[in-house]
This record gives C-alpha cells, sequence and structure tokens, in this order.
C-alpha cells in the first residue's frame, strides 16, 4: 500500500491518489493500474509520463539533494517535477523506465517523454 | 458478441470520421483478419481496426448482469494524433454509466467496456486512461 500517488498523464494532467493504494505494473498487456477501495483506474504504459509515489517514511538523516525531471507533455510543452532527498537513479530500459528514487519518494518516468534530470542541492 | 441483438452502432475511425448505423443484423471482430465486420440490412460495413478509434455498440435490451461499476471514464488520444508517436493531442474524454465490467485485452489490442446498454470498444493505440468508480 502506497501513502500518496500521484500519475502525470500524456497532456500534462495529473490524478492524485491519497486514500491508500495499490499499483500493478503489467509489462505483458502494457497496462498500469492503480487500485483504491473505491476506484479502480488504468493507463496505457505508452501513455502514461510519469507516477510519483510517497512512502510516507520519516527520514533519520536527510540528504540535500534534489532531483529536477522535465517532461515532454501534451504538443510538446514542458512540465517539471521533483524528487526530494534524492538517492539514486535506475534505468530500466527494457520497461522504458526511469527509476528516480529518493528517501521519501519515487518517480517512475516514462523515458518516452522524458526531456532531462538534474541531480543538485 | 455472442447473440446479442445490437440497436445502433457508432464507429469513430483514428482520423475523428464518425459512422452511425441502426439495422445491424449482427457485428464480428476479427482479430486475425485485423478488421470489424458489421452485417447490415442493405451489406456490410468493414473498417479495418487499424483505422479504428472506438465503436459503441447499443444493445436491444438491458444487459441484466450486475452492475459493478456506477460510472467509467475513459481518456483517449484525439483524433488525427498519430499512433506511437509521443506527442499527444488534446484528449478525447468519454464517460460510460452503468458499467458491468471491463477488459484490457492486449491481445486483441481492444479496451472493452460492458454496461447495462451498450459495449464499448477502444483500439489500444488510441486508449490513454481509465477510472472506473464503484
Amino acid at each position: 500500500m502506497e501513502q500518496k500517488v500521484i500519475v502525470v498523464d500524456c497532456d500534462g494532467s495529473e490524478t492524485l491518489f491519497d486514500t491508500g493504494c495499490n499499483i500493478n505494473f503489467d509489462r505483458d498487456r502494457l497496462l498500469i493500474t492503480v487500485n483504491t477501495p473505491s476506484v479502480v483506474s488504468g493507463w496505457h504504459w505508452d501513455r502514461f509520463v510519469c507516477l510519483i509515489q510517497h512512502t510516507g517514511t520519516e527520514v533519520e538523516k536527510p540528504v540535500k539533494e534534489i532531483c529536477d525531471i522535465a517532461l515532454r507533455v501534451g504538443m510538446g510543452e514542458e512540465k517539471r517535477v521533483n524528487v526530494d532527498h534524492f538517492q539514486a537513479v535506475e534505468l530500466q530500459a527494457v520497461n522504458r523506465i526511469l527509476v528516480v528514487k529518493g528517501q521519501q519518494e519515487s518517480a517512475l518516468v516514462n523515458i518516452d517523454y522524458l526531456k532531462w534530470y538534474n541531480v543538485h542541492i | 458478441m455472442d447473440d446479442r441483438k445490437f440497436k445502433n452502432v457508432k464507429v469513430v475511425s483514428a482520423s475523428g470520421e464518425e459512422y452511425s448505423f441502426s439495422d445491424i443484423r449482427d457485428m464480428q471482430i476479427n482479430v486475425e483478419k485485423g478488421i470489424l465486420d458489421l452485417h447490415l440490412a442493405d451489406g456490410n460495413f468493414v473498417l479495418f481496426l487499424d483505422s479504428l478509434s472506438y465503436f459503441e455498440v447499443g444493445l436491444a435490451s438491458n444487459n441484466n448482469q450486475a452492475i459493478r461499476f456506477r460510472q467509467c471514464d475513459l481518456v483517449l488520444s484525439a483524433p488525427g494524433g498519430r499512433s506511437g508517436s509521443s506527442e499527444v493531442a488534446l484528449s478525447e474524454k468519454l464517460t460510460v454509466n452503468d458499467v458491468i465490467n471491463y477488459d484490457w485485452k492486449a491481445d486483441q489490442g481492444l479496451f472493452l467496456v460492458f454496461s447495462k446498454l451498450s459495449t464499448l470498444g477502444v483500439h489500444l493505440d488510441h486508449m490513454v486512461s481509465f477510472r472506473c468508480f464503484i
């Protein structure tokens, strides 16, 4: 169960889930589902831009690095998201996803919509 | 589509043209051939699935299975948008009420929504997202 999840659509709109939800990534069927007790939602793998998961865990020693991420949405507009307390990036080329890990949140970015990311203090 | 009788069919092509039919004898989706085949009183209307955005079939008699979702909202990439492109035009939204079930049929390339009054089928290349409310 995730504390809070934000999904960014290919037109740049955001869908927020803050009631606790289950996320499932089904690469074979190109389907990503986010389920809450009252709503079942799904995204086409090639059409989701970014999914941000907040774990809600307490951080004892917060790191200062921040990762800014620039996304291409709509008809070429730019959308920025960021991951605080940045820890690591991991490219999952097979899944077309870049995972940006922070101490309290992670962003899963569809690399088809990624322009760049920038780690700074 | 089994033995159901259909009241009407609306077909929207990938480039945005809309076709409506009311006198339908049968409707078949042949995934192997890649066609949607409508048997009409005065002939056949055949659309290649590659050219399909979505179809909506009105059922002649209500589907009486239990309703699982009061509403499903679908977001589609706008007609005319290039398939497979990461540049997606403003989306088209569809709403279906009294939904019995949905099926993400990756093997057929279709997202199907079965409701009390209709069946909706969206080509997966045009699906962005869906939300079904219990």
